[in-house]
């Protein structure tokens, strides 16, 4: 069996593990790394393959599952049509704040993302009629798609798994496009992007827009797995996880991301076990990947990079 | 000829300083056609002007005026300008650094038909026979341009020469009309500066209309069927090379009062 075969082996009998030998809480742990997959791979669109260091993912998030959360619990909506919706909200969401801060500069547009994440969360919290402020949304019900309920973890986990894996392909499909080259082209140079006839606002906005999407959809996913939601969703600790995930995993590679998103998810539960030096021990562990692969651990499987030069800081 | 680019009365001023003072001029439609000066006479100016990277303050410049494809350019954004057929290269040498070669060729010619960006990641049929046209493009420009050995490396590995051809390959991707070149032999050696020459003439016969600027006046005198010379955001004479070389305010707009010509061929 040669590389090509064993790295597929080897993630399909990693991803039977929870199932088979998961207790409770190592299967809550596997559907979390699943969500955050997802949202890794929408700030990675942005970030990595835009070069756009976007701080609005937490509000696409906070959208998704907001939207989610009050159709299910206002209407009893099929999760079908609540999780598209919650999508479509983070696409809205996308363009909304896309539209104005994409024609600034890259540093008013880091600005602006989160001017418009926090703006979001003053919302979240004051709006106490449609989303009961700090008190929060309780009791969401299971998902329910086309009548059929996910409430057992190991649905979940499968959902977790499949939705991930969906936005896994859809980025590839993505970024492996005419459109995902032109998206590369605008990080790369932006001039000479439009030199070469490539409209960058617009290219920035779909990707942007795209992004929105995945991550409308992992706050769906999200509200419904925890069953409570509250405008801490909107939180600038979100994109703080989220960046660490995506740059340390490999920013601008499909995979890169991915990798992060499973280390970082699982390493915090790991350290549980030294709940004194846990922060410490974190801290050592980023510190050591910064300084060793400052390009990602994407950079450890030897391949080259799908999109090549890191982004700008 | 008939003129495939008129400038007509392009004036740019930045913060009360005068870059261009009403500038007009004709470009032959098939030919070379040099605009020379001395160091912010405004020929980049005039460039970024008709290129959509600058927003003239008065003035116009059209696309095959007259016609009936006639376009006017400075009311464009830099898209719209690069798909009416006018492509620039810059002063300051831009390749997507991060893009292997063959990319930095396929992303040139992304301004083809405008796709949107859901048939390119769908990837609908017109899309798949457009990128397959593209890549034996590609393929044919990194022969002519001695690129083929390099396709697979990244664009900013490449020597300085090497970006110099990619850069000119880039924007022929697309059969433009009319090609902006910002000193396109700035920097290289003189045997890169042969090949060069032998390129634009070849791109010249394919039909595609020069327009560069330059500093190697050499260059421009051997390679130029006509010559506009700027000179303080002005046009201070034109015409072709033999009467271009021998204009005494052309030798003092460069060298100061009583230089003599040799020198100027000589820089």
């Amino acid at each position: 069996m040669n590389r090509a075969q064993a790295i597929p082996m080897v993630a399909l009998l990693a991803l039977a593990l929870p199932l088979v030998a998961g207790s409770p809480y190592v299967l809550h742990v596997a559907i979390m790394t699943g969500f955050y997959v997802i949202l890794a791979q929408s700030l990675n669109l942005v970030l990595g393959y835009g070069g756009l260091l976007s701080l609005a993912t937490p509000a696409f998030f906070g959208m998704g599952a907001y939207v989610a959360a009050i159709l299910a619990l206002r209407f009893g909506w099929d999760s079908a049509a609540t999780f598209a919706l919650a999508a479509l909200a983070g696409v809205a969401t996308g363009i909304a704040i896309g539209f104005p801060s994409l024609r600034v500069s890259r540093h008013s547009f880091v600005i602006v993302t989160l001017s418009a994440t926090l703006l979001l969360q003053l919302v979240a919290n004051n709006w106490e009629d449609l989303t009961r402020g700090s008190l929060g949304l309780t009791n969401l019900p299971p998902p329910r798609f086309l009548g059929v309920a996910v409430r057992e973890r190991g649905e979940w986990y499968v959902l977790s798994v499949v939705a991930a894996a969906a936005v896994v392909l859809a980025t590839h499909l993505v970024v492996a496009s005419r459109f995902g080259r032109a998206l590369v082209a605008t990080r790369e140079n932006e001039q000479l992007a439009l030199a070469a006839g490539i409209n960058v606002f617009r290219t920035r906005l779909f990707a942007f827009s795209l992004s929105g999407a995945f991550a409308g959809l992992a706050g769906a996913l999200y509200a419904h797995f925890i069953t409570y939601i509250d405008p801490g969703v909107f939180g600038f600790s979100v994109s703080e996880t989220l960046l660490i995930m995506v740059i340390l995993g490999g920013s601008g590679t499909l995979w890169g991301p991915v990798g992060g998103a499973v280390v970082f998810t699982i390493l915090p539960e790991v350290l549980r076990l030294t709940p004194e030096i846990r922060s410490l021990v974190y801290g050592i562990i980023l510190l050591v990947i910064v300084l060793y692969r400052p390009a990602g651990l994407a950079t450890w499987l030897g391949r080259r990079r799908t999109a090549g030069a890191a982004p700008p800081a | 000829m008939s003129p495939i680019l008129r400038i007509e009365g392009i004036v740019k001023t930045y913060r009360g300083v005068t870059a261009l003072d009403g500038v007009t001029l004709e470009v032959a439609g098939g030919s070379i056609t040099g605009l020379i000066g001395p160091n912010g006479s405004g020929k980049t100016t005039l460039f970024d002007c008709i290129s959509g990277f600058q927003r003239r303050d008065a003035g116009q410049a059209w696309l095959s005026p007259g016609g009936p494809t006639a376009v006017e350019l400075t009311s464009l954004p830099a898209v719209r300008v690069a798909r009416a057929g006018v492509r620039r290269t810059f002063q300051q040498l831009k390749v997507f650094a991060g893009l292997s070669v063959r990319d930095n060729l396929l992303t040139a010619a992304q301004s083809g038909p405008g796709y949107s960006a859901f048939e390119e990641v769908l990837r609908v049929p017109q899309v798949r026979r457009h990128e397959r046209l593209m890549r034996e493009r590609a393929a044919a420009m990194l022969e002519e341009f001695a690129l083929a050995a390099h396709a697979e490396q990244l664009a900013g590995t490449l020597s300085y020469g090497q970006k110099k051809l990619l850069e000119l390959a880039m924007a022929l991707m697309t059969d433009p009309k009319v090609l902006l070149l910002d000193e396109p032999v700035a920097g290289v050696n003189p045997t890169l500066i042969e090949a060069l020459k032998q390129h634009l003439v070849r791109v010249r016969d394919r039909g595609v209309t020069l327009l560069i600027v330059e500093h190697n006046l050499k260059l421009v005198f051997d390679l130029c069927e006509r010559i506009f010379v700027l000179d303080g955001g002005r046009l201070l004479t034109s015409g072709p090379p033999d009467e271009v070389a021998h204009d005494p305010r052309v030798l003092e707009a460069y060298l100061g009062a009583g230089a003599r010509r040799e020198a100027l061929l000589d820089g």
